[in-house]
């Protein structure tokens, strides 16, 4: 069985060796035999892939602890689920799946246009994915070979870290790998506009519902990782601007670049070199994220082995970008602009350039303190490590930047935004916001951070709502419908531009979590008898007892604390500390969440009088973060659902817009 | 380039230049030196009270909780090294401190008087099981 999976890898590696040669061949002779050949080739890459990886999961249900990987993640008395997922508990298995996803979604790329004659460009894009593909299979046949075996069987295996024993970490690592490795499909797609030189907005439109795709799944793979850290290693946080979190953060803040500026390249035909190097700036970043974690370089919190594979990935990550700059280089010619320039100081362009620029300055910012240490001990000779402060000072400034592009963008017109104009469209979120923002002031939120966040934040979510009345209002007013169908008219014809508000306001939700809990955490420590009452802000915690008790795989210790809230009982919890059969103790916090704040506590240790010692954090709004990110995935969801009439839509609805700009509100 | 334009150029630059403040400014506020145990005695004088992060591997048998004052005491050495650093902590400890070989990052300043390192902030790197299989292996 075990031999199964092996040769089925071996297999896998030897097939996408063929495909490549066959592309090649077939490309320089213009043979389409060939190129056949390789799309049969790529089916059967993704097909022993399939088996190589099933029969890994097989080996974890049957607890095969012959194999050193198996063994090391799983244990018999492991639930099921955790045995399924052991898959990408470690590195071994991660980089199957990743090359298991990669086969995947190459083979559903050549399904969609392999019978298309115009698809001209699809023996180039397989031969980019390809080329990735066997990257990872190099991997996982030489370097991390997940079959390896044990010269004896273990009686049982090494248990799965507890710690990884959280569906917020059973989810991180998957949904990440799923961002990035779709971001390998436009990457791909660019990289055949390049050498065609068929440089048009084909491959933009072509990736665009994959761009969604991977940036949604890479921004819940983050999200998934702050909630894991939030629960499990009782800090208090989400995040700490650990390298670790930095690089998987970096490729999204220029996805999310990509996401936007692909947009003005649709509309007006500008920044083609720009979109070009965002989406292998994205792929390279991702690709230096997992070099980063595995290499070891950087002092981590998160220990991964420390093993060459980094340094492998750090090879790969160069071949790429060097092809991708060389190419960009010598189709600068083609690539010049003849199309008209950004215009105006304000306008629906500049603002999509502005954008642009924070979050690549943002992504900057973070990668400059990322790998700062490396930096200073070159030149200076001594590490300098930089911490949060640095990441906060810089980057809170941006996002708020970046808040107020997010009012401020969607209001401007294309080409340029007359001053009536902007007088029109901002009163009314800025009246709203002037009202917020005294509200606030007189509530006790001083500081001007916090203040400009929530206060931008209203006026966005005030300005979102406005285009979704007036846009329905005009459907109302010019077509005779009725208000609840000339809404849905509204938001199903131009799906991207509604789902995109929807995504705004989303994020919107977790901006303000984010400075809720960023701005006004507070924290303290207790020391309390069995017994012993103690207020803090408008909680009452009483320490009612000490339990010990024994679970399938661990024995813990929990403190029984019942919670007031403003002097009505709200119920029991029970921060614990587990100490596992075959692993490290960990603290397990207790949560009680709310939609204004989070009562989070710690039990940091016993004494033999039965006192405790506790730690009491109150963080508001972080919820917010998760309800927001559940938003985020409804706008996304609602953009990529495939729209009928799509063109013919678009142009009707512009039509309205265009005619309620100008301030004539009834056609006759 | 017409005058229009040269007001896009211009925010532009703007953004650039509030950027490149803004970096300098956390520099300032967010840099520290990492060190190794020995580095941090090799620079004992020219430190004085600054911040500074120190990573080493905890001194077996010399890590102790007292949960009335809740304060940790524990000594840090290099890995291969003999020097070593008494470091005190007020708060919880973090999880994972009682194992073998266990490193971490304390961060905070060093008190001359009394000759301990006074940690405000304690970063532990889980030995998880990814590092130790591998070395096996």
């Amino acid at each position: 069985m075990t031999d199964f999976g092996k040769y089925s890898l071996l297999f896998s590696l030897i097939l996408s060796l063929v495909v490549n040669i066959g592309l090649m061949i077939g490309i320089r002779k213009r043979d389409g035999r060939f190129i056949e050949m390789s799309y049969r080739g790529s089916t059967g890459v993704f097909v022993f892939l399939t088996l190589a990886t099933a029969v890994l999961i097989y080996s974890f249900i049957t607890d095969n602890f012959r194999i050193e990987y198996v063994a090391s993640y799983s244990e018999k008395s492991l639930p099921l689920f955790y045995k399924i997922t052991g898959l990408w508990a470690g590195q071994k298995g991660s980089l199957l799946f990743w090359a298991w996803l990669l086969s995947l979604f190459t083979f559903i790329t050549v399904k969609r246009d392999e019978n298309n004659l115009n698809a001209a460009f699809l023996p180039y894009v397989l031969l980019f994915l390809n080329l990735t593909t066997m990257f990872f299979l190099v991997l996982v046949n030489f370097v991390t070979p997940p079959f390896e075996m044990l010269a004896t069987l273990p009686a049982d295996g090494n248990g799965l870290n507890p710690m990884l024993q959280n569906p917020g970490m059973v989810f991180h690592p998957p949904t990440l790998y799923l961002g990035y490795v779709g971001f390998t499909v436009p990457f791909a797609f660019a990289m055949a506009a390049l050498v065609t030189g068929d440089l048009g907005d084909w491959w933009i439109r072509k990736t665009r519902a994959w761009t969604l795709f991977s940036w949604v799944f890479l921004t819940l793979g983050i999200v998934f990782g702050g909630w894991w850290a939030y629960k499990e290693l009782g800090w208090g946080g989400v995040w700490a601007w650990d390298p670790v979190e930095n690089s998987s953060f970096m490729p999204w803040l220029t996805a999310t670049a990509f996401l936007h500026s692909v947009i003005i390249q649709e509309k007006r035909g500008m920044l083609k070199i720009w979109n070009l190097s965002l989406i292998l700036l994205t792929f390279s970043l991702s690709i230096f994220g997992t070099f980063i974690t595995r290499s070891g370089i950087i002092s981590s919190v998160h220990a991964f082995g420390q093993s060459p594979v980094g340094f492998v990935f750090l090879g790969f990550l160069l071949l790429a970008l060097a092809a991708g700059i060389w190419l960009i280089l010598t189709r600068y010619e083609k690539l010049k602009e003849k199309n008209p320039r950004i215009e105006a100081f304000l306008s629906r362009e500049s603002s999509f350039l502005y954008n642009n620029i924070v979050l690549v300055g943002i992504c900057f910012a973070t990668f400059w303190g990322t790998i700062f240490p490396l930096i200073s001990e070159a030149v200076k000779g001594v590490k300098i490590s930089v911490g949060p402060p640095f990441f906060n000072t810089i980057n809170a400034p941006l996002f708020l930047l970046l808040l107020i592009l997010m009012a401020a963008g969607p209001l401007l017109a294309w080409r340029r935004t007359s001053l009536k104009g902007i007088y029109r469209n901002f009163l009314i979120p800025f009246v709203f916001m002037g009202i917020s923002t005294s509200f606030l002031y007189a509530a006790g939120v001083r500081e001007f951070m916090p203040l400009a966040f929530y206060s931008f934040s209203v006026f966005v979510v005030v300005s979102i709502a406005r285009e979704f009345y007036l846009g329905t209002r005009a459907g109302v007013k010019n077509r005779g419908q009725g208000w609840f169908s000339s809404f849905r008219g509204l938001i199903t014809r131009n799906r991207r531009r509604y789902g995109g508000f929807v995504v705004h306001i989303g994020m919107v939700c977790i901006f303000i979590g984010l400075a809720g809990y960023g701005y006004y955490q507070y924290k303290e420590d207790f020391l309390l008898f069995k017994g012993q009452e103690v207020d803090v802000k408008n909680y009452r915690l009483k320490y009612a007892d000490l339990k010990s008790f024994k679970k399938w795989n661990y024995e813990g210790v929990g403190a029984l604390i019942e919670v007031q809230r403003s002097g009505k009982f709200k119920g029991t919890v029970r921060p614990e500390k587990r100490f596992y059969k075959k692993q490290e103790p960990t603290t397990e916090v207790a949560v009680m969440s709310g939609i204004f704040e989070d009562l989070y506590l710690i039990l940091g240790g016993w004494n033999r009088d039965g006192s405790i010692s506790l730690t009491v954090v109150i963080n508001p709004l972080i919820s917010w973060i998760w309800y927001g990110t559940g938003v985020v995935i409804l706008g996304i969801l609602w953009a990529v659902m495939p729209a009928r009439r799509r063109d013919e839509a678009i142009d009707v609805l512009e039509k309205d817009m265009v005619l309620l700009l100008k301030g004539v509100e009834r056609v006759p | 380039m017409r005058a229009r334009q040269k007001t896009v150029l211009f925010a532009v630059i703007l953004i650039a230049a509030s950027f490149i403040y803004l970096m300098f400014l956390g520099m300032e506020e967010g840099s520290m030196y990492y060190l190794e145990v020995s580095e941090f005695f090799g620079r004992l004088d020219e430190l004085g009270q600054t911040k500074v992060r120190i990573n080493g591997e905890i001194v077996p048998g010399s890590l102790n909780y007292d949960t009335n004052k809740m304060k940790l005491e524990f000594s840090l050495k290099d890995i291969n090294g003999s020097q070593e650093l008494k470091v005190v902590y007020n708060g919880t400890p973090p999880d994972l401190l009682e194992e073998e070989g266990v490193t971490l990052v304390a961060e905070g300043s060093y008190n001359k008087k009394r000759g301990i390192f006074e940690a405000k902030k304690l970063l532990v790197k889980c030995p998880s099981k990814y590092e130790k299989k591998e070395e096996d292996a």
